[in-house]
């Protein structure tokens, strides 16, 4: 990872960035589990209304994660596009304007701007933080963010080829072709997740790496449902063979205990919420912590650098 | 002297994190008691504009023609007990409006024209539409809702259309000695109550649930409907008056948006029940207008998320080959 000059500022910025990141990581995932998971997999359980006060205490437990991290990355992404405008680099200035431009087409698309515009903007923003991400990483860890960013264009173009007012409205073969690409290039890019890491954790890691995969291909051997909620949660149709999404858990595993027990929390945390976020559009939510995550994922040298100067 | 120096500012620091977690604490809890999500949805929009002619529940009618379509992508679905489902891969689906009644346009390949179920052997092909009963920060589980969020059915089924079936018609060559009556005693399922036997409760039936276990029919039955089979295509057409009759009904207006998803059942494919084809939540949007046209407003709308998307694509792409060669982009 190619180190980078800092201002003060941006040094700073980092350090207090890192309490942010990991209550945003914290608040996302307790979402994801108890909003998108729980309450989505609770309706199998026999008879679940007679159990509607604690069903209904958990599932406001959940609500309330959901708005916890959404206030939190109302403060997190500025804080990101400032210390990234600080930064003194045009890629991490592009970083800054891939942020604001992110900012600004979540917000019309919550005040009912053309959903095409705003759509087009978050896509294109998503790209840019990308090839800023790749561009710092650099060499093989650059090739997951590439992979990535051709699977978050292909998932999102299905959504925006399918506007009103595009010409030809996207017919049903083109449509399905986008589906399977992004398919393909979503497992790929949690496959070659290592990569980013430069490595496999350690022993133990590698065991448990491979418990979390043969638990995600039992899954979707067994349970319908998990393919529902990969579709739901991450945007992948589930239509590829149950092994490839197995060994493509068991790799992001292994790529996020790398990460962790190399030091490396921040980045650890921004493969955390891109995978928190999934793959294409969305919600404007899910594509926040999609930018938070690669965003951090690209102030990681910065606070490499922060670290090195309080040596 | 260390000490008394360093227990302010560690103090101070304490205080400042509380008083952010306190925050961030707060306001979560006011956007939720107020219900103010700040986010939006990305999902597949069905737009439904204004149409000036009523196209009634033709599915052929020229009215469709300038409808939004949209391309919906389903997958196989399976409860706990069957498995199976995922044989129609994908639904075109358009929705007008027309005097404050809402028409949704649902059209599938299908090979087999399957509108009989008087054989046990037998299946019909069906399409549903599903609801949130009520507009809420977070969609009801797709699969019948859940405790605190239920979910309006609309389901379409070929044979309810199609009628009921002689056996003779069936069984070719059998005979029937002596049918004694034709009371509706003697037609079990029908005194029963099942809405299904029932020749004059139309095609469409209206479903409430909320959870597995709860499906039941609604207590009003206000939804039309009406299929047409043509060249290996269905092509459906559901109608409704924007109002439901009660709560557990979604109700709709011009400018609302909500989440809906399609389900379609194969009957030559065993598909009854769960086992059938489901897409995920799309969002329907009710637009006041007309539909857009090829006006020049419009290329240019597209004009422009055609540059931001290719512009802020292609700088990623350039920023990223700079990065992965090893140079500097400064």
């Amino acid at each position: 990872m190619t180190a980078l000059p800092r201002t003060p500022n941006a040094v700073m910025g980092h350090s207090l960035l890192r309490p942010l990141a990991a209550g945003l990581a914290a608040a996302a995932l307790t979402e994801l589990l108890i909003l998108r998971t729980f309450t989505r997999t609770a309706v199998h359980i026999p008879a679940i209304e007679s159990m509607a006060g604690p069903y209904e205490v958990i599932s406001d437990a959940g609500r309330f994660a959901y708005f916890v991290t959404v206030v939190l990355l109302l403060a997190a992404l500025p804080a990101l596009a400032l210390m990234f405008a600080a930064g003194g680099e045009r890629r991490l200035q592009a970083g800054a304007a891939a942020i604001v431009v992110f900012l600004a087409g979540a917000a019309g698309a919550r005040l009912g701007a053309d959903e095409l515009l705003t759509s087009a903007a978050i896509l294109g923003a998503t790209a840019l933080l990308i090839g800023v991400v790749a561009s710092s990483a650099g060499g093989r860890s650059a090739v997951p963010w590439l992979v990535f960013g051709a699977a978050t264009l292909a998932a999102g173009s299905n959504i925006l080829l399918q506007q009103p007012g595009v010409p030809g409205q996207g017919d049903a073969e083109t449509v399905r072709a986008f589906l399977t690409v992004a398919e393909y290039l979503g497992i790929g890019f949690a496959i070659v997740t290592p990569l980013v890491a430069g490595g496999l954790p350690a022993v133990r890691g590698q065991v448990l790496a491979v418990g979390v995969g043969g638990l995600a291909f039992a899954g979707m051997l067994a349970a319908p449902t998990t393919r529902i909620l990969l579709l739901w949660n991450q945007g992948f149709t589930g239509s590829l063979p149950a092994i490839a999404y197995g060994v493509g858990a068991a790799a992001m595993t292994a790529a996020l205990l790398t990460l962790w027990g190399r030091g490396r929390r921040i980045e650890c945390i921004g493969l955390l919420l891109v995978a928190a976020g999934g793959m294409g559009l969305q919600s404007t939510y899910q594509s926040a912590l999609v930018i938070a995550g690669l965003a951090l994922f690209a102030s990681a040298p910065m606070g490499a650098n922060a670290a090195a100067t309080d040596r | 002297m260390f000490t008394t120096n360093i227990a302010p500012r560690f103090r101070s620091a304490r205080l400042r994190t509380i008083g952010a977690v306190a925050a961030v604490l707060v306001a979560a809890g006011a956007l939720q008691l107020f219900d103010a999500n700040p986010a939006a949805s990305q999902t597949l929009r069905l737009t439904a504009y204004s149409a000036s002619d009523d196209p009634g529940l033709d599915p052929a009618h020229k009215a469709w023609k300038n409808a939004v379509a949209v391309q919906v992508p389903l997958s196989s679905q399976a409860g706990a007990y069957v498995s199976g489902g995922g044989s129609i891969p994908m639904v075109t689906a358009k929705a007008l409006h027309v005097d404050n009644r809402l028409l949704i346009r649902v059209e599938w390949a299908d090979a087999t024209r399957d509108e009989s179920t008087t054989r046990v052997q037998d299946f019909a092909d069906a399409v549903a539409l599903e609801f949130p009963a009520r507009a809420a920060t977070s969609v009801p589980a797709i699969c019948m809702g859940q405790a605190d969020a239920g979910v309006n059915i609309w389901h379409w089924r070929a044979d309810s259309q199609a009628g009921f079936k002689e056996p003779a018609q069936v069984y070719a060559g059998s005979i029937v000695d002596m049918y004694p009556s034709r009371d509706t005693l003697f037609f079990t399922a029908r005194a029963a109550g099942n809405p299904y036997s029932n020749p004059e409760a139309g095609p469409v039936q209206t479903l409430v649930s909320q959870t597995f276990g709860t499906l039941t029919a609604a207590t009003v039955q206000d939804v039309q409907g009406s299929g047409v089979y043509k060249d290996g295509t269905w092509a459906v057409v559901f109608e409704r008056a924007y109002t439901g009759a009660d709560g557990n009904q979604a109700s709709f207006s011009d400018g609302a948006r909500t989440d809906m998803a399609f389900a379609v059942w194969n009957g030559s494919e065993g598909d009854r029940n769960g086992k059938k084809s489901v897409s995920q939540f799309v969002q329907l949007s009710i637009m006041g207008g007309d539909a857009p046209g090829s006006d020049g407003a419009n290329r240019m709308t597209v004009l422009i998320a055609v540059a931001l998307l290719v512009g802020l694509s292609g700088l990623g792409v350039t920023l990223a080959t700079v990065g992965t060669r090893g140079g500097k982009v400064r």
